[in-house]
Order: C-alpha cells, then structure tokens, then sequence
C-alpha cells in the first residue's frame, strides 16, 4: 500500500493547486515530471504548461481549459508536446500530478501518460471515498482541502 | 514545497500566445453565453464535431486567422480585433506570480 499526501502548490485569488507526493519520496510527482523533462529538450513544452498553469490560476479553473477523460483532467490540450494529469475538483480547487509526452492521439499510447492518467484515476476513487466519509472536505470559502489531506493506494 | 513550475520564467512569446488564446477561448465564451448557445450548438453551425470546438476552447489552441473570421460571421460578434493609431508599448496579459510556494 502506498500512501499519497495532498500537498500545497500554489495559490491565488480564484485558484488554490495542490500536487501529490508518495510517502518516502522528496519530491512531489509534479516536480518529478518537471524536472525529468527540463533535462530532455522540451523546454519549450513545459514553458507552455507553465503559461497555462499561470492563466488558470489568474482566470479560474474552467472545465473548458481541459481535457477530461475517465474522470481525471489534463492541460494544456493543444500545441504542447507534454500533457499534465490533474484531478479538477471545483472552479476553485485543482490537483496536479506528472504527465508525460504525448506519443499518439490516446493516452494509452504513450506509457508515460496512461501511467499518470491511471494514477489520477485512482487518486480521484480514492479522494471520492474520503469525501464521501467526511474525512476530507472543503473549506468554508471553498478554495482548500481540509482534514486528512492523504489517501492509500 | 518547492514549485518548479512556477520557477520556470515562460518565453514571452509562448506566454502571450497562451494568454491571447485564453482571451480567444474567453470572448467566444462570452458570446455564445450572451446568445444562449453552447459549444454543441455552435459545432452544429459550423458542420464540425463538437470535441473540434472543444478544443478551441481550451485556452492552448493556434487559431488561424481563417476559424476566427468564420467564427465572427456564424456568430454575428467581433471576436479579435486589429489596433490603429499610435503604437503603444505592449501590456503585459497577467501580472507576475507573486505567490509562489517557496
């Protein structure tokens, strides 16, 4: 069983973004999909996810500036090389995870994305529960994730 | 928690190509809202899919100048418009992050 912290990533007036990080590891999945990347040539690629993690932040996160898919959400949709998995869970509230590179028009066709989408699948069942048992639930201006911020997998 | 993210410092270029598609992504928003419509509509007036529409709306897509113009007659609106008179420095689309996890 592993476990999965909900950590803080950044925040702003309409946007709070959390990652998520396994028990054990230093580093969160996201800076590990930043930091695999920055070394292989797709500066450019992340220079976009940056960009559109920025806008969001600033716009809100409006379901139309993603990509869902059994239930789990990934941006930046067009252009990029790189596509990053998150789960949205209101306008207010987004949580990141890795990604990978695109390698077809499925997920599935790239290891790398269908490992992060299955991950964020989980994630999503696992944060449902949790909610549903009262475990974790959103602050009174809806912009946090309180209670137990973790989830076993 | 460190955020490497938003370490990264964006090529202005790639920054403001997200941004005025953004904007794009927003005013069509607005227009369809406005007039009732949704993106279903709208893929119907066009003969296109809807997930075509879909992802023109995504806030990252490198519209032609063709698909706007189209979209501004199907839609009877202004969508994107070119400036006249004096050049004026260009104006940033977002303010700095400012709120970085450190």
């Amino acid at each position: 069983m592993n476990r999965i912290y909900f950590e803080l990533y950044s925040r702003s007036e309409k946007v709070t973004i959390y990652t998520i990080r396994f028990e054990g590891s230093k580093f969160s999945e996201t800076n590990n999909f930043v930091k695999e990347y920055s070394r292989n040539g797709f500066a450019e690629d992340l220079d976009m996810i940056s960009s559109w993690l920025g806008y969001l932040k600033e716009r809100g996160a409006e379901p139309r500036y993603f990509r869902s898919e059994n239930n789990v959400s990934a941006g930046p949709v067009a252009f990029s090389r790189l596509r990053i998995y998150c789960i949205r869970c209101s306008q207010n509230i987004v949580i990141l995870d890795g990604g990978g590179e695109k390698k077809g028009q499925k997920t599935q066709d790239g290891a790398e994305t269908w490992k992060a989408m299955k991950l964020m699948m989980e994630v999503d069942k696992r944060l449902i529960e949790k909610i549903r048992d009262g475990d974790i639930y959103y602050s009174p201006d809806l912009m946090k994730l309180e209670g137990e911020l973790f989830i076993d997998i | 928690m460190i955020n490497l993210l938003e370490r990264i410092t964006p090529d202005p270029a790639i920054d403001r190509f997200i941004g005025t598609s953004f904007d794009l992504s927003d005013r069509i928003h607005e227009i369809l809202e406005s007039k009732g419509l949704t993106q279903k509509d709208l893929a119907e007036m066009l003969g296109k899919k809807e997930s075509q529409v879909s992802k023109w709306m995504t806030g990252t897509h490198n519209f032609t100048i063709k698909t706007l113009a189209l979209l501004e007659v199907k839609l009877g609106a202004s969508i994107f418009q070119i400036t006249s008179g004096p050049i004026e420095p260009l104006k940033k689309k977002r303010a700095e992050p400012d709120n970085v996890m450190a």
